[in-house]
């Protein structure tokens, strides 16, 4: 149940000559929510996009060390990295719907495969919408523009677009940054629904938040991992000092 | 001291305010004294046949049916050399390449054919498309010197439109496994769509109005075309030739209002088209 669906071992990232990511070990369980904290450019957002090779599109930028996901090297020179991405989903700190229907939102990663069943398509699309609590409200809204939905509604559909086309993680880049507070409540319900079925790794900066939601934390500082355990321990025992002046608050 | 200030800026706010408001309405008016100088020399002689019967002695008699056929030809090869042409180098400037001194190349040398006066156009198309490569006065060479010319306006506009994409909704297309040609396929170029859109319909006004470049490689017959190589007559080659020669000044009038009709019309219906559904 628990196998590891991410392993990264001496894994090294580099924008240019800088390096963000150092000697990052990590081993992250199947179905669990485990969320990366830690100060402003601690490098926990590039631990995310290294995930997902999202990394990719920066340019000038090369990793070092292992780093397998669902058993995977993913840094193999014939790994497909749109074929890694359909299979690690990505949500982003601000809702970026396209500026589309609500369903063409829905359906463009089967668009992109090909796909044209248009049973199959309302089939994902009614299901995605459903998985995130939003098919009652968008069921007969599905032809209205996503920007115009509420910022709650519109992340909500974002998540819905990434696990429509049905991803084994779902990493999520500060989901919440941007939303009040009776929607981050929302968002936080959903994310501890959605881990029955995906495996999700949430960078965020509220420690409340990863206390709330996740299982297991990573505190990053400098490019480094610091600590990795259940975040029971992270966050009332801690084995390093940093840790706890971090969780503390003595800096950050 | 504090009052004189906000008094100063009231001022100064109302005289921005009405000389913006001046400007814009004389622009209006231009426009609107053209078109009714226009309407009030051509309307007299403009009626459906004149739309539908083909020129009758030099053109002072019968209507335009086999110029505004060929106007329209021409404008729509024109387009269809040009606009795949013109977007595919905005893709490829803004989305294939980095900036360096070979982008700047290109786009210095497209504002500079943006510049060039369309009868050079002309000239260019009359050696190289008439004579060299042996097309004749015909509606394609015409199509293609035309094509030339609106090339900078189009490849300027649309790569605006692209560069105006947020680059957060690309970022989503590969975060869904897109790859590059499906993200500019499927998110850019439909995002982009009501700007490039803008391109073409300014580069359609040029298209159909423009005269100097027409003459040179479409040349001047009056027939109704049965092909792309059939030589041919645009409406606005046909009002010049109608009012510099002295034909008749009336059917000059009435050509030009019904050549203004048919580029509102025409920029109306691309506008409804396209330009409605993707404008968000």
């Amino acid at each position: 149940m628990n196998a590891g669906v991410v392993e990264a071992k001496s894994l090294n990232f580099y924008y240019g000559t800088f390096q963000a990511l150092k000697e990052i070990n990590l081993d992250i369980g199947a179905n669990r929510v485990t969320a990366l904290i830690g100060p402003s450019g601690c490098g926990k957002s590039t631990l995310l996009r290294v995930l997902n090779r999202m990394s990719d599109l920066v340019p000038e930028t090369r990793a070092t060390g292992l780093l397998k996901v669902l058993g995977r090297d993913i840094f193999d020179p014939g790994y497909d990295v749109n074929d890694l991405r359909r299979k690690v989903g990505m949500v982003f700190q601000h809702p970026n719907p396209f500026p589309d229907s609500v369903y063409e939102n829905l359906v463009f990663g089967f668009r992109i495969a090909g796909v044209r069943d248009r049973e199959v398509l309302w089939q994902a699309v009614e299901e995605s919408l459903r998985a995130v609590d939003l098919w009652k409200d968008l069921a007969d809204r599905l032809d209205e523009n996503a920007v115009g939905l509420s910022p709650d509604f519109q992340q909500r559909l974002c998540i819905a677009r990434a696990i429509a086309i049905k991803p084994k993680i779902i990493l999520m880049d500060e989901p919440c940054s941007s939303l009040d507070p009776i929607a981050t409540e929302k968002i936080e319900e959903l994310i501890f629904r959605l881990k029955e079925n995906y495996t999700i790794v949430i960078v965020t900066h509220s420690m409340h938040q990863a206390a709330r939601i996740s299982e297991m934390t990573g505190f990053m500082l400098l490019g480094e991992l610091i600590e990795f355990d259940s975040t029971k321990k992270i966050f009332r025992n801690p084995c390093e000092q940093r840790t706890e002046d971090y969780i503390t608050g003595k800096f950050g | 001291m504090e009052q004189e200030f906000q008094r100063s800026n009231t001022f100064w706010n109302r005289v921005g305010t009405r000389l913006c408001m001046t400007t814009t309405y004389s622009v209006a008016g231009i426009l609107a004294a053209i078109l009714f100088y226009l309407a009030w020399k051509g309307i007299g002689r403009l009626s459906i046949g004149f739309f539908l019967d083909s020129p009758i002695d030099l053109g002072r008699e019968g209507g335009v049916f086999p110029i505004l056929v060929s106007t329209l030809l021409l404008a729509a090869v024109a387009l269809a050399i040009a606009v795949p042409l013109g977007v595919g180098t905005a893709v490829y400037l803004t989305e294939y390449t980095k900036e360096s001194w070979v982008t700047m190349l290109i786009r210095f040398g497209a504002e500079c054919l943006a510049g060039i006066p369309s009868i050079i156009f002309g000239l260019f198309g009359f050696i190289l498309f008439v004579v060299t490569l042996g097309m004749g006065w015909s509606i394609l060479s015409g199509a293609l010197t035309l094509a030339c010319m609106v090339l900078p306006t189009i490849i300027r506009t649309s790569e605006e439109a692209i560069k105006a994409v947020p680059a957060s909704i690309r970022q989503v297309g590969f975060s869904l496994g897109a790859t590059k040609s499906q993200v500019i396929w499927h998110i850019v170029l439909p995002q982009s769509r009501s700007g490039i859109i803008t391109g073409i319909i300014l580069a359609l006004g040029r298209v159909m109005g423009e005269t100097a470049c027409v003459i040179f490689t479409t040349g001047i017959s009056m027939e109704m075309p049965s092909s792309l190589f059939d030589s041919a007559r645009s409406m606005a080659v046909h009002f010049y030739i109608l009012a510099r020669e002295g034909i008749s000044m009336d059917m000059a009038n009435t050509t030009a209002l019904a050549l203004v009709f048919m580029i509102l019309l025409v920029n109306l219906g691309a506008t409804i088209l396209f330009g409605r559904r993707y404008s968000r």
